[in-house]
This record gives structure tokens, sequence and C-alpha cells, in this order.
């Protein structure tokens, strides 16, 4: 059990032992502990929960199913005048139907709903059990009015909705202090992120007089290109990107957010509120084609991430935690796509790698119940997420580990899978733009614009091997060679219930296939199978993105193509292979065995130290500044001291004086009188 | 064509008068389903 973070699902004995064993608090009150059974409406919750999105995504589908392809106008629909603030600024409460939200409303209740299944057989015996199905609710709630919102300050509300259930799922079991401090983290980082969206707005509602998207549009062709303006318009609003999509440098939340239960993992912070930033830059794709500066901004610190956290998920022993990075890095390939505006390929990349990594955290949640359910059977304190106390669960554990085998291979770019197009489509896309785009002709801290996306192309190649060898030796370390559980422990390792393997099982099915609904032109099948998003989304970012590409909607040549494609497969296979000669899942030993890492190694393990850093740059003077200035010098010194308690002196002091004056005795008075008067009188002669 | 260059109102819209005017059941049922798990906590 690490002592990080709770460290996987609930189940009557698990809070039994928990109790009888002093070991992290689960639930979320104290009483929490005191019941093992299951929660008293746990049956109507778990109808209550998963219906109530599932209705969600059966009206998304029908709405999808209305939606005619070709429809070149968004469909806004009024609810009522939210802030009428004269004249000048008038927002509606209104959401925005047109392609680009459709696509982000069907992941979103479609996945959303196979995680809610899941979380039933997860979460089953949770004292929590009905907050947790109330705060993921409420996330898909708030999530669908940031995709819908048709106005800045509507999508804000969703934006900061999901950041509030984000921070309450983090710290599920807020018990335990670590969980409690992670969900805080990630707020306060957010925060920073989200000083960048109100900025941009306020700046946006200065230059075009209106925060609605379709009016801000409308607008956009009459701003500077590359003016400083619109530059700044965009460089705040990545920002908020930056914050909420977990980009360096704001990208330290997110590993730590696995604090929180699986599921949530999966939901949240794998397949829908991370990616809020990327469709934030798609949905303003029309200042950003105006913006080069700014664009290749995102498609810098896109690519710096992928390769970035992908080097720490080499080295980490939490099952999770690799995950996390993964996700960092997965999200970085898409801000390169939407940063090149390729935002078709960036949206793209969105969807596979909601289908496959929401089935990597459900696999890891179904790998790690499976593995506490066995220790809390031997009485084991053993850490049931760490990858050295798994090994040789295909044998327990088949059709996770199938599946899970599915999307690693789909993340990895192996062909046919899904992951495969989408990363395909970035990569090209970055090398097609610095052949010949604005971006390729303007500047990024005076390096040409064109090196610029060369180096961003190198960085997705290497950041796409990465991955390979990651994800490979993930599967390695988990499901081959011998188990390292232990030998009891083992005969208590098995399949988790169909609620948790049967939306395992669709997301399988979606990583393998979900690449059909974007496939390339050089596969040269009949017209009408390939592109289907790229037509599907064009009347949304066709614009931006032709005006970004100068005009030309030709693809690169189909020789060059086919080169760059074979190009990531041989990368994507030798990462494999390359996992494969250096991971020896038998010479592996369990964690309690395990040496400490050294060198380079132990660099890795500890993620660069970043967290270290931002503790003695950041945190530490802030917080030193705020205790020794902010409040003992001006709070406690300045305003209590000087202000509160100095005027009470001061008052005291006055009526002392005149408490000491007023004496009663005549005699003194007439004293004072006679003073007075030679006084007044020594003034009139004298002056 | 840029889509947001054109602010079509809803109703010359062709899902105008369609599902597409009850798009606010999308926030409001996992809205409900909230309200109703607090309800049973």
């Amino acid at each position: 059990m690490t002592a990080a973070y709770h460290p996987g699902p609930a189940d009557p004995s698990a809070v039994a032992h928990d109790a009888t064993h002093g070991g992290a608090a689960r639930g979320g009150h104290a009483d929490d502990h005191a019941p093992a059974a299951r929660h008293r409406h746990a049956w109507l919750v778990s109808i209550i929960g998963p219906a109530s999105v599932a209705l969600a995504f059966v009206v998304a589908v029908a709405l999808f199913l209305a939606m005619p392809g070709e429809m070149t106008t968004p469909f806004i629909k009024t609810f009522f005048s939210w802030m009428p603030v004269g004249p000048e600024l008038q927002i509606n409460w209104a959401f925005q139907l047109d392609q680009l939200s459709m696509i982000m409303v069907l992941v979103i209740t479609g996945v959303g709903t196979l995680i809610h299944i899941f979380s039933i057989g997860y979460m089953q015996d949770d004292p929590g059990y009905a907050r947790f199905f109330a705060y993921m609710n409420l996330f898909v709630a708030f999530m669908l009015v940031l995709v819908l919102g048709s106005s800045f300050p509507v999508m804000f509300v969703g934006w900061e909705g999901v950041g509030l259930c984000s921070y309450l799922l983090i710290g599920f079991w807020f018990n335990d202090a670590a969980n409690a401090y992670a969900g805080l983290k990630a707020f306060i980082v957010n925060r920073i992120g989200d000083f960048g969206f109100l900025t941009a707005m306020f700046l946006i509602w200065a230059s075009v007089g209106s925060l609605d998207f379709t009016t801000v549009a409308a607008h956009a062709g009459s701003l500077t290109v590359g003016g400083p303006v619109v530059t700044t318009i965009c460089l705040l609003l990545f920002l908020g990107c930056a914050g909420k999509s977990a980009q360096i440098p704001l990208y330290v939340w997110l590993p730590d957010a696995m604090a929180g239960p699986t599921p949530v993992s999966a939901l949240i912070h794998a397949a829908t509120m991370v990616t809020a930033g990327v469709y934030l830059v798609a949905r303003t794709s029309f200042l950003f084609a105006v913006a080069p500066a700014a664009s290749l901004t995102v498609a810098v610190i896109g690519a710096v991430t992928a390769l970035f956290a992908a080097t720490i998920g080499l080295k980490q022993w939490d099952i999770k935690k690799v995950l996390a990075y993964s996700t960092v890095s997965q999200l970085g390939y898409m801000f390169i796509g939407v940063g090149v505006g390729a935002y078709v390929a960036g949206m793209f990349h969105l969807m596979t790698h909601a289908f496959f990594k929401a089935l990597l955290f459900l696999g890891a949640g179904s790998v790690i119940y499976a593995m506490h359910r066995a220790y809390h059977a031997t009485h084991s304190h053993e850490d049931a997420q760490d990858m050295r106390n798994m090994g040789g669960l295909r044998r327990a554990m088949p059709i996770t580990f199938v599946m899970m085998w599915i999307a690693t291979l789909a993340i990895a770019g192996i062909p046919f899978f899904a992951g495969f197009f989408s990363k395909d489509e970035i990569l090209g896309a970055v090398f097609q733009r610095a052949q010949g785009s604005t971006l390729a002709q303007a500047s990024w801290l005076g390096i040409p614009g064109s090196v610029v996306l060369y180096v961003v192309y190198v960085f997705g190649l290497v950041g796409a091997l990465l991955t390979a060898i990651y994800m490979t030796r993930l599967m390695l370390y988990t499901f081959h060679g011998p188990n390292r559980t232990g030998a009891r422990e083992f005969e208590h390792l098995r399949e988790a219930p169909w609620t948790m393997t049967g939306p395992i099982v669709l997301l399988g099915v979606l990583s393998a296939i979900g690449g059909a609904i974007n496939l390339p032109a050089f596969l040269h099948l009949p017209t009408g199978a390939t592109g289907i998003l790229d037509r599907w989304l064009d009347p949304v970012v066709g614009a931006p993105a032709l005006a970004i590409a100068r005009g030309t909607t030709s693809e690169l040549p189909s020789g060059t193509e086919l080169l760059l494609v074979g190009l990531a497969v041989v990368i994507a296979v030798t990462g494999v292979l390359i996992a494969v000669a250096r991971c020896r899942p038998a010479a592996l030993v369990p964690k309690r065995d395990a040496r400490p890492s050294e060198g380079v190694e132990r660099v890795l393990e500890n993620k660069y130290y970043v967290d270290e850093l931002y503790d003695r740059v950041v945190i530490s003077p802030v917080v030193g500044g705020s205790r020794f200035v902010l409040w003992k010098g001006i709070d406690a010194g300045l305003i209590d001291g000087l202000f509160v308690n100095g005027s009470a002196w001061l008052a005291r002091g006055f009526g002392a004086v005149g408490s000491w004056l007023q004496s009663g005795q005549v005699g003194a008075y007439a004293w004072a009188f006679v003073i007075g008067v030679i006084a007044v009188l020594g003034a009139i002669t004298f002056r | 064509m840029l889509l947001q260059h054109l602010a079509g109102g809803a109703m010359s819209n062709p899902l105008a008068g369609t599902i597409a005017e009850r798009v606010w059941l999308l926030p409001i049922l996992p809205l409900i389903g909230f309200v109703l798990n607090v309800c049973c906590r």
C-alpha cells in the first residue's frame, strides 16, 4: 500500500482489514469505517448513476442522427438572458450545437456511460458509494455545459464546474491527507490556468465587443494577423489549456490526481476533462489561425510535453502513474495537432485516446481490484499498484490481458489499431506544415517556423518510440513472466465481475476499430470510407486549417506520405522490440526486495525532481512570503498592530489624559484656567 | 466555409424544430442523477 494515496477499490473485507490494522482511511466520513456492509441504497444508486448518463447518451445519439453533416451554421438555443450588462455586454445562457460539440458530447456521454457501469463493480462496497456517483454525475453535467456553451462565459461555467468535480473526486478518500493535498494541488494549479482564460476573455471583449463564439469568429478577420492583441489572447487562452490539460509547466497536478478512484482517472483525468484544452483551441481555431506565433507555441509546448512525460513514464513502477504520464504525453500530441492547424487530427486523437486510455485505466483498475482482494484475503500489506508485485496476471485475468494489449498496440501506433491512424495524421500534418504554411513562414523566438516544425516532428517521432517502450514494459511486467504477488495471493487473483469486464471489452472494440472514423487516403478505399471525420468537422474548422495551410488543400505526395507512415510504423515496432529485449519480467523482484534505483533511472523515477524544484522556487518562497510578510508583517504587524491595536492604544491614551484632567478638584481647574488666560494674552502680546 | 462566420439563428438552421430544441436535456439528465444521488446519501 503506497503512502501517497489510496491504492484501490473498496470491498467489505478491505474496510474491515483497514480498520483492524489501522490502515489508511477509506471512506470520506469518520463513520465510513464502521459499516463494512454496502451502502443502504446501493441498488438505487447503481441504477440512477449510470442510467442518467446513459439517457444523455441516447439523447446525444438522437441529436447526432438529426444533424445533417453538411450543416454550415451552428444551432444555437438561447434559454435566457444571463448577464444583461447594458447595451455593450449581453450574455445569454445559450447552447451551441455543431459538428465539433457533437463529437465531444458523444465521447463524454458514451465513454462516460461505460465508466459509470464499470464503477458499479469497482466501488460497490465503498461507504461513499452514493457520494461517488453524485460527483460523477455532476461532472458529466458540467462537462456537457463546457462543450455546449455558445460563449466564453458559459463555457467557463462548465470549465470551473469540472475543476470542482475533479477536486472533489481526487480527494474522494479525503481522510488520507495525501489524497486531500492532491486535490488541493490540482485545484490551485488549475487556478493559474484560469487566470489566463479569464484575462483572455477580458481582452476579447475589449477588442471585439462580444464573447459569443459566432460573433467573435465573425470579427476575427478584422484582427491584424500576427498582431500583439490576438497573439496575447491566444497565449492567455493556451495558459488556461495548459492548466486544464496538464501541459508544461502546469502538468504537475495530473500524476498526483491518480489519488482518486480509478474510474475517476479514466473518465476525468484521461478521456474527457483533460482534453478540454484541446477542445478550446479547436473551438477558437478562428483566433489561432491568425496568431501564428501562438500556434507555434502550442505545438512546441505540446511536443516538449509529449517527449518529457514519455521519458518519465519509462521508469515509473506504479501502474497508474505510468498511465498518468502517458496521458500527459498523449495530450501533448493533441496539442501538436491543433497547434499546427491540423484541428481534425487533434480531435481525432482526442477521440481515439478517449477509447484506449479509458480502457487502459479501467484495465489497470481491474488489476488493482484483483490485487487488492488477493492481498486482503491473505492479510498482506503489499502495494497493490506496484508492477513489481504483479507479473503473470494473464493466467488469472485473460479478458483484461487481451483488451489491455489491444489498447497498448493502439497507443503505440501499431497498424491498424485506432491510435496508429490518429497519431500518424498528426505527425504527417506537422511535416506538411513545415514544408509550406503560415507557420513555416513565421518565426518563434527568432527561430524560423519551418525549423521549429521539423524539430516538433522529430520530438513527436521520439515520443512515439518511448510510448511503445513504456507501454510494452507495463504489459510485460504486469501480465507476463512469473507471478510476484505471492503463491497464496495468486490463488485469490481472478477476473473482475461482468460490470467491469463488459465496459473493458466494448472499449477494446473501439480501440481496435475506432480509427475507421478517419481512414487516410493512401489506403485507396472507396470514396466515402476515408476522411469521414475530415468531412464532418470541415464546416467548423476547415477554414482556419486552410488559412494556416495557405489555401492549399493538397496533401503530401503519395510517396512522401507512405515514407512517413513507414517510418512511424518502424519506430513503433522498434519500441515494442526494445522493451521486449530490455524488460525481463523473470528477473524482476517484488517491491520489498528491490534495490533503490541509481543514476539516470533514479532521476526519471523521481520525475526529474520537478515537484521538488517547484517547491523550492515557487511554493516555499510564496508560503514564506505569505507567512512572514503578508501574515506576520502586514496582517499581524501593520493592520492588527498599528491600525487596530494602535488606534485602540491612541484612544486609550486620550482617555487617560482626559480622565487625569477631569479630577474633580476646583483648584486644579482654576490653575488651568489661569494658565490658559496667560497663554492667550502672551500670544496676543508677542505675536 | 467557416461555420462560425455565419451567426445563424436557431430558426434558420436545419436543426430548428427537431430534437435539437431539447438540447438542454443533455446536462439536465446527469444533473438530475446528481440530485437524486445526493438524496440517497
